[in-house]
């Protein structure tokens, strides 16, 4: 090796880095940990060595059923109100076991930003008390919040900035949820999401250098949960 | 006792819910230094290293025994760093002063008895290696900072990057011989000014 060469290793080795994980970074980590707790566990080994054939096939039988599950709701919406909660919470779960399946299967192949039907039974405990029909059984359901995954959070998040920079989706109208977090933030334009199952807000940062980083905000918490540096628009 | 990374791995498949995070937080501290360095700012290390957490709690069923536990995590995570960085959603470093848990790594604050000027030209050099680190291909920085960063031997390079060490090797040697040409002449006393590595 030459003299360059070893120079160049010892100022490689100068510059790694000896300090721990920061504490948000491990607090997000283990805030991301507690989340994958509460879904199904590890996939079997076979899952990984199934054809990239059959899990398309996977996934647009779980659309399809997914879909099928929509329009029942939707023709049958207004007479299963009031069949008390045994029979929906059934059917969140069945949507539940279909996300899921969606999620597992998304690695690389782009985004499943949807506009949810219906919150997955996960979501249910934290999301419930915000989207369940008040006392007087109205048919009329809250419009569902745009979900941002973990897995393509930035594919998602881009989408959704772009949604509402293009004037297609409102801005926030829970600003409480920011202005909590930080001065710096509570000016910014944001947008209610759903992330990790909790109501959160994307924030938009300010565009910098033709980049611009954008921030999940989950309501209640007194710090980011997550970031990503987009192209300006 | 305390169980091996292995029986942790097998306990999490098992279904044992803080086994992943145990086994995780053994090894967080190194996962991290890769992932920084190989991202090049502290919240797109986040990012990527999330990915690579996820991926790794949710594939571990895939995990053959063939290499040690901890090489199986490198890989995983390196791959989410690496696949966040060819879809070329990460095109910039941030100035790592500017960036959160970044403070620490100045070298400036570490040690009040040091020499100011000796810290600062220290934290210069090590401005000026990092922004010749970015500007390498992504595989070549990988294997850089596996290697001759984290000093991890080149045959467990290899399995982490899931390529033959010959080819770590050459990535490797590829690698520092383009960042001698951004520093100008490392094993010499003179430099080009840090504009230069940045063009």
């Amino acid at each position: 090796m030459s003299d360059e060469e070893e120079a160049v290793r010892r100022m490689l080795a100068e510059a790694r880095v000896d300090e721990p994980m920061p504490d948000a970074v491990r607090a997000r980590l283990e805030d991301v940990l507690a989340e994958l707790a509460t879904t199904p566990p590890v996939a079997p080994v076979s899952a990984s060595v199934t054809s990239l054939a059959a899990r398309r096939r996977r996934r647009a039988g779980a659309l399809l059923a997914a879909a099928a599950a929509v329009t029942v709701v939707g023709l049958a919406g207004p007479r299963l109100v009031g069949w008390g909660g045994g029979s929906i919470s059934a059917e969140s779960a069945d949507s539940a076991t279909a996300e899921d399946t969606l999620r597992d299967d998304s690695a690389g192949e782009g985004s499943f930003l949807t506009d949810e039907p219906a919150p997955a039974a996960e979501d249910q405990t934290d999301a419930g008390a915000e989207s369940a029909p008040d006392d007087s059984g109205a048919a009329t359901a809250p419009t569902p919040l745009p979900r941002l995954t973990t897995r393509n959070f930035s594919v998602d998040a881009e989408a959704l900035r772009d949604e509402l920079v293009a004037g297609t989706r409102g801005l926030s109208t829970d600003r409480e949820c920011v202005t909590n977090l930080s001065r710096r933030l509570a000016d910014r334009p944001a947008l209610d999401v759903q992330y990790a199952g909790r109501r959160a807000a994307l924030v938009l940062g300010k565009v910098t250098d033709g980049k611009q980083r954008v921030f999940v905000v989950v309501c209640g918490e007194g710090a980011t949960r997550r970031s990503a540096l987009l192209d300006a628009r | 006792m305390s169980l091996s990374d292995e029986e942790l791995l097998r306990a999490h498949i098992a279904g044992d819910t803080e086994a992943f995070g145990a086994l995780f937080a053994r090894h967080r501290d190194r996962l991290w230094a890769v992932a920084l360095r190989t991202m090049g700012n502290p919240h797109d290390a986040a990012d990527g290293l999330q990915d690579g957490l996820i991926a790794a709690y949710r594939r571990a069923g895939s995990f053959r025994g063939d290499a040690a536990v901890t090489t199986w995590l490198h890989r995983v995570v390196v791959n989410a760093c690496l696949d966040r960085l060819r879809a070329a959603k990460v095109r910039r470093t941030e100035p790592l002063d500017s960036a959160d848990g970044s403070a620490a790594q100045s070298g400036l604050t570490q040690n009040p008895d040091a020499d100011p000027e000796a810290a600062a030209v220290a934290q210069e050099q090590r401005r000026r290696v990092l922004a010749a680190l970015a500007t390498l291909p992504v595989e070549q920085r990988a294997a850089l900072v596996l290697v001759d960063m984290e000093g991890y031997p080149v045959s467990e390079v290899a399995l982490m990057l899931e390529v033959a060490e010959g080819t770590v090797k050459s990535r490797c040697s590829r690698g520092r011989a383009r960042l001698a040409q951004l520093l100008g002449n490392p094993a010499g006393d003179s430099a080009v000014p840090p504009e230069e590595v940045t063009r």
